[in-house]
């Protein structure tokens, strides 16, 4: 099987967790799209040199936590200023107000923090399979997800409804 | 608990999909174009680090001074002259050689030669001299050893003859 037709069966495969995912960290589909194709883009050049290929998931999330981190580091000097709110804020309909308000303060907390809980939580990897995805050690990976947990009850307090002014100024 | 609640709503977003605005042919058509690019780049590189390496060894061969084409002339020879100390005075002998003990001689290494008999050059043919007026040549030899000056004060001519 040549390399072409063994990419497209693996991006048919996980393109679309992988999108979810990258939107998960990104916070909006438009970054996500770029991060997730940046990423294939990655692994279809590094793929004919990679001696083991049965680790393509994991490989595959680890370069697309990386972009999304090198991009957010990127963002400091950038000229564009990005702003917590957007012109056209995207409300979901089917969430519910206590699922928005976390999601709305769960794009708030650092990079790093966002990642780890991304990957804990969503993608249930264990503390060492986090670690290996950020390349940081496993002491690492606990104190963002605390750090990032505390950051995220912090931001929400003891009741949501309450601080729904607090996290999202314009609603 | 609050990871609970980051769990449900992770399922909740996961819900609704969205369509896919690339796809598999997408990612293997631009990774052909970034992967001629890159291949044009490093041609181009090494053409040009080649060509600037051509370029400067032959502007250091074109700069490099011609040799110079005089006639061949013979090799110049440096030759020190010294005079043939006499039996009073014996030969410098090195510090650490020993003597056979026959008798006593300064150890010092240089010796200073007579200011009166300055340095001449070889003699001509068929003038008859003594054992005294023989100056000697030497190319850089090294200092006689004890052995030698012993042989010299036994036998002057065959030591000379030696030499």
């Amino acid at each position: 099987m040549s390399w072409d037709a063994e990419f497209t069966e693996h991006f048919d495969r996980c393109a679309d967790s992988m999108r979810f995912t990258a939107y998960l960290l990104c916070g909006n589909h438009h970054e996500a799209e770029d991060v997730v194709q940046a990423a294939f883009l990655k692994l279809y050049l590094a793929g004919p040199k990679l001696v083991r290929r049965e680790g393509l998931d994991a490989y595959l999330r680890r370069i697309v936590v990386r972009i999304f981190i090198a991009e957010r580091r990127r963002m400091r000097w950038r000229r564009e200023k990005l702003t917590e709110v957007l012109p056209e804020v995207p409300v979901r309909a089917e969430l519910s107000e206590d699922k928005l308000v976390v999601w709305r303060a769960s794009t708030t907390i650092p990079p790093r923090q966002r990642a780890v809980l991304v990957l804990r939580y969503w993608q249930d990897l264990g503390v060492e399979e986090t670690a290996a995805a950020l390349q940081c050690s496993v002491g690492t990976v606990k104190s963002n997800t605390s750090r990032g947990l505390k950051a995220l009850r912090q931001k929400l307090g003891p009741a949501f409804g309450v601080l729904w002014q607090e996290v999202t100024p314009n609603a | 608990m609050l990871e609970d609640e980051l769990k449900e709503l992770f399922k909740e977003l996961n819900i609704e999909r969205r369509p896919r605005t690339f796809g598999a042919a997408d990612i293997i058509y631009h990774g052909q174009v970034v992967r001629g690019r890159r291949r044009a780049a490093a041609v181009a590189g090494s053409a040009f680090g080649a060509t600037m390496l051509v370029v400067t060894v032959g502007f250091v061969l074109a700069s490099s001074p011609e040799p110079a084409n005089d006639p061949a002339t013979p090799p110049t020879q440096v030759e020190t002259t010294t005079p043939l100390p006499t039996e009073s005075r014996p030969t410098p002998v090195t510090p650490t050689a020993p003597l056979d003990g026959t008798e006593d001689v300064e150890p010092s290494a240089t010796t200073e030669p007579d200011s009166n008999s300055g340095p001449t050059r070889s003699p001509t043919q068929g003038t008859p001299m003594s054992v005294n007026d023989i100056p000697v040549t030497t190319l850089a030899t090294p200092s006689p050893t004890a052995f030698e000056v012993a042989a010299y004060e036994t036998h002057p001519t065959e030591a000379l003859t030696h030499r």
